[in-house]
């Protein structure tokens, strides 16, 4: 799940200044989770922006998919013609897609932070960076490009204290937790094996992925 | 177990010699990256002469090329040898990003790789900062033993038993 942030109602508010015919976007999907996007927050995103007139509040199931914030745009077409801006409680993905699909000026009122894994509601981890070399396969399911603050791919690093992380004290290493389960698990050979530095040449950004018809 | 002398931050010129004098040109030093002058400056304060002496090269800040560049500067420049580390890292307020391009283990394979194909000479030598104190730690030091590290630096009180003969205590200079 993609983990967002709101921004400064301020911020949104001066970005709003010489704009006065809004649509309001959310996201019922990640963004909803996060309760940065969901109804509820376009709904109080309609209230704080007092004097502005608000021609439309919608939810799409997943704006950063061009297919369906088109479909669902179309609802709303008439209000669409009339925006002088959309204000989209989505991630960075999101607000782009909106723009491409109407192009009009979309005002980003989210900071997108990670992808996260979900404990429950208001406990969001970060254990992805997409790096685009994946060693999970290696690591007992713990990934040290993440879960290791130098994101090394070879460790413990030299900062380890007995079984602590040297940048934050009060966690356990990761490299200290893979080697433990892998050993646990008959797998120590594991352990040692070694991960080449990533190949940084594929993985310029902005990254696609296109399938080539068959 | 063999001492290096380590001289964490270089700030000017005068700071080096002053430091140097301090120790004894005779001692085998490490010069270290955390000041505001880099190590590969300290030819440039007359800080080669008397015992062997080793860069460090910590890898928070710098990618694989800029490794490289620095290991092959350092030869050229005079010193015997490198110390790789990862770099202490800490978060503050309006912080670069930091870069880890490269791991420990990973700059271990630039480095020995340098010196197979001779881009390195063959005398430079190559130690690495390694862990200690738990499991998972002395596995790495043995894949850096095995992998052509001539030497684990360790901090003092420190120590890896197995590989006695192959460590070497970094005593960090304190004025």
């Amino acid at each position: 799940m993609i983990v967002t942030e709101k921004k400064d109602l301020n911020r949104i508010q001066a970005l709003l200044k010489d704009r006065n015919n809004i649509i309001i976007v959310g996201c019922s999907e990640c963004a909803a989770a996060c309760q940065t996007g969901g109804s509820a927050q376009v709904k109080e995103m309609a209230e704080h922006l007092t004097g502005k007139n608000i021609l439309a509040t919608i939810s799409i199931e997943a704006p950063c998919d061009k297919r369906i914030a088109t479909r669902d745009m179309r609802r709303i077409q008439e209000e669409l013609e009339n925006a002088e801006a959309l204000v989209a409680l989505t991630c960075g993905s999101g607000v782009q897609a909106l723009s491409e699909v109407t192009g009009k000026p979309v005002i980003a009122a989210l900071d997108t932070s990670f992808l996260g894994m979900v404990e429950r509601l208001g406990k969001f981890y970060e254990r992805c960076s997409h790096c685009g070399d994946c060693m999970l396969n290696d690591t007992a399911e713990l990934c040290p490009v993440t879960l290791c603050p130098k994101g090394i791919r070879n460790g413990p690093c030299e900062g380890i204290e007995g079984t602590l992380c040297e940048v934050f004290p009060d966690k356990e290493c990761v490299w200290h937790r893979i080697y433990e389960t892998l050993k646990e698990r008959g797998q120590g050979d594991l352990y040692l094996r070694y991960h080449d530095a990533t190949d940084w040449g594929k993985s310029h950004l902005p990254r696609e992925v296109i399938w080539e018809k068959k | 177990m063999q001492t290096l002398y380590y001289i964490p931050a270089l700030n000017t010129t005068e700071h080096i010699a002053s430091m140097l004098s301090d120790i004894g040109p005779e001692k085998e030093i490490l010069f270290g990256e955390y000041g505001a002058m880099l190590p590969l400056a300290a030819p440039a304060a007359g800080a080669m002469n008397g015992g062997k002496r080793f860069i460090e090269i910590i890898l928070s800040n710098k990618n694989r090329d800029l490794a490289a560049a620095s290991l092959v500067s350092a030869a050229q420049l005079g010193f015997d040898g490198v110390v790789i580390a990862s770099g202490v890292f800490g978060k503050k307020e309006g912080m670069g990003k930091p870069v880890y391009d490269l791991d420990p283990s990973q700059a271990l394979m630039l480095a020995t790789t340098l010196r197979k194909q001779k881009t390195l000479p063959e005398t430079f030598t190559i130690g690495i900062r390694t862990p200690t104190g738990s499991g998972a730690a002395h596995e790495r030091a043995r894949f850096f033993i095995e992998n052509g590290a001539d030497f684990l630096a360790v901090p003092e009180g420190a120590s890896i038993p197995e590989f006695e003969d192959k460590t070497v205590i970094i005593k960090e200079y304190k004025r």
